[in-house]
Formats: structure tokens, sequence, C-alpha cells
């Protein structure tokens, strides 16, 4: 059975017929209007999810403060700083839950050993254009990218100043410096240092690293240009 | 320039140009309390990955996942978590 591979003028690999990828599963709009902290607004965002991946844009500093699984389902707590800005979304997941173009024109390339389809040119696949990581942003960074830039929350960087326990009763207050909180305008991406929130727990039996860091924040950059 | 270039028929938007640093998906594993993995693989470009955390996750944990070169190391991660990664 004969193979196929494609390679760009550098002679990278770009398309075989092992090929794999993820591909956009759903996308939408959501707005933060719940009270989180420190002039900050949440809201949860519930997906079906399987291997999902999800990036997001938004006009107002806007972070991703906790994912979890639940059932199927991942929760995604969205935090916009001041509130009050849409955030628009694009959930990437394994191409079986993909919605493919409409359209009679495609390019198809199967597996020869199980006649599976690796790529087709229909689905609306995931597209990288960077993966960033630092120790600590350094200050207010903007990042400008051609077509329209997307943010992938990998890693949040955090810094626990100092924890209190006991105020009020029976909650422990801490104050956590964050430092992913992004932006998006047009192509351009910024990403922000250290900020911080209050929070306080209200479980009595929980142990919060003191004056600790993060050692990496990271992000993704995707291009979500005609999805 | 030699190439392919795929279109959408509908709007006329680029899909894929041959030029491009295409994505590409190496793998998803389930991640142990600790350990690391090289992405290679044969597969060509940088590393990205994305973890999602199982459904014991509390934000509070003090979870470490790092890339250095094309490792991933992490430590200290909630059970039933996953880690998605490819080169692009």
């Amino acid at each position: 059975m004969p193979s196929f591979k494609i390679r760009n003028t550098n002679s990278n690999l770009v398309i075989d017929h092992n090929y794999a990828n993820l591909g956009l599963r759903t996308k939408g709009v959501v707005a933060a209007t719940a009270v989180f902290t420190y002039n900050s607004k949440f809201v949860d965002l519930v997906l079906p999810n399987d291997q999902g991946v999800i990036a997001f844009r938004c006009t107002s500093p806007c972070m991703i403060v906790s994912s979890q699984q639940s059932g199927g389902n991942m929760v995604y707590r969205f935090v916009v700083s001041g509130g009050g800005a849409n955030i628009e979304y694009w959930h990437f997941d394994l191409v079986k839950y993909s919605t493919l173009y409409n359209t009679p024109a495609r390019l198809i390339i199967r597996r020869p050993s199980d006649g599976q389809v690796a790529f087709d040119s229909r689905t609306p696949y995931m597209r990288v254009r960077q993966f960033l990581s630092w120790n600590q942003i350094p200050g207010s960074t903007d990042l400008s990218y051609a077509g329209t830039p997307a943010v992938v929350q990998v890693k949040r960087g955090w810094s626990i100043n100092r924890a209190i326990t006991g105020i009020p009763p029976g909650q422990t207050q801490f104050i956590v410096w964050v430092s992913s909180w992004a932006t998006t305008n047009g192509g351009t991406v910024n990403v922000r240092g250290l900020d911080y929130m209050n929070i306080n727990d209200t479980n009595p039996n929980a142990v919060y690293p003191d004056n600790n860091f993060s050692e990496q924040t990271m992000y993704m950059v995707i291009d979500v240009s005609n999805f | 320039m030699p190439g392919l270039r795929i279109r959408r028929p509908d709007t006329g938007a680029v899909i894929l140009e041959i030029t491009d640093r295409i994505t590409r998906l190496v793998g998803t594993i389930a991640l142990p309390v600790s350990g690391s993995l090289v992405v290679d693989g044969g597969a060509e470009g940088d590393v990205w990955f994305f973890y999602n955390f199982g459904p014991t996750y509390s934000t509070n944990q003090d979870t470490s996942v790092t890339l250095s070169g094309r490792t991933i190391s992490w430590s200290n991660i909630p059970a039933g978590s996953t880690l998605t990664y490819g080169v692009y």
C-alpha cells in the first residue's frame, strides 16, 4: 500500500498518512456576571469533553482559575477583571466530535493499515501558533499575530504571599498573586504579570503552601480565523 | 512557489497552506502522580501540550507541570488527569 507525505519548503513533515490533530468541537460566547472577588466576575462553562483544549478571547483581562472534570463534562471557571466583557471560546477535541465544513471539495488521506481517515480538509483543525513559557511574565507584554489569536491557558502562574487562618472565624484567607490575565484585541494578545486577589476558603481543613510560587506560566496561542 | 493550498469553496478562506507549521497531535496519556515524557516519536516541530485535571483536583493543590526542551515533567497530579500533547 503506498504511503503519503507532504513536506514544506524546510523539509519538515506537514501531513502524512499518520496525521492526527484535534478539531473544533464547539464554540460560543459567555458572560461573567457572578461576583468573584477583588472587582472581578466569574462564569462556569460546562462542556462535554473527551480530550479537550479550550481557547478564549476577551477584551478585558481574563483567566481560567480552575478546570475540573465532572462526569463526561469539563467545568471551566472563567474570571474577568471588572466583569462585563463577553468571553468567546473555542473548544477543540478529538475530530470525531467535529462538525465538518459543508463543502463537496475535499482532500482526504487514509491510513494504509486500516483505511481510517487520517486527514480530512473539511475538518476545522486546531492551529497552534506559539507555545509560550515564562518563569515570570515581564510586566505587561503585548504579542502580535496574523489572523485571529485566541489564548489557551496551559498553566497559571501564582505566588502565595501570606496565609492567615481564622479571618473570618472558621475560614482561611490568603492572598494569592496570579500571573495569567490575558486580553485579546484584534491580532494582539496581552499577558499581564502578577496581580492579586483575596480568596476566602470555607474549608477549615484546607492546607495551603505558604510563601510559595509556581515555576512557570504557560500559554498557547491558537489561530481561530475562519472558524 | 511549489506547494499545496486548500480553500473552503464556500468562503474562499485558506484552510491549509503547505508552507504552514501544521499542528499535529502526538498523543494523550493518563497522568500518574508524577513523571516525565519526552515528545519525539519522529514528530517534527516545537512541543505543545495541555492537561485536564481529574475530578479530585482542588484549586489549592500545589501541582507542578513544567516544560524543558522537549521534556514535559509533572508532580503532585490529582487522579484522573490527562495530558494531551503534540508538535506544531
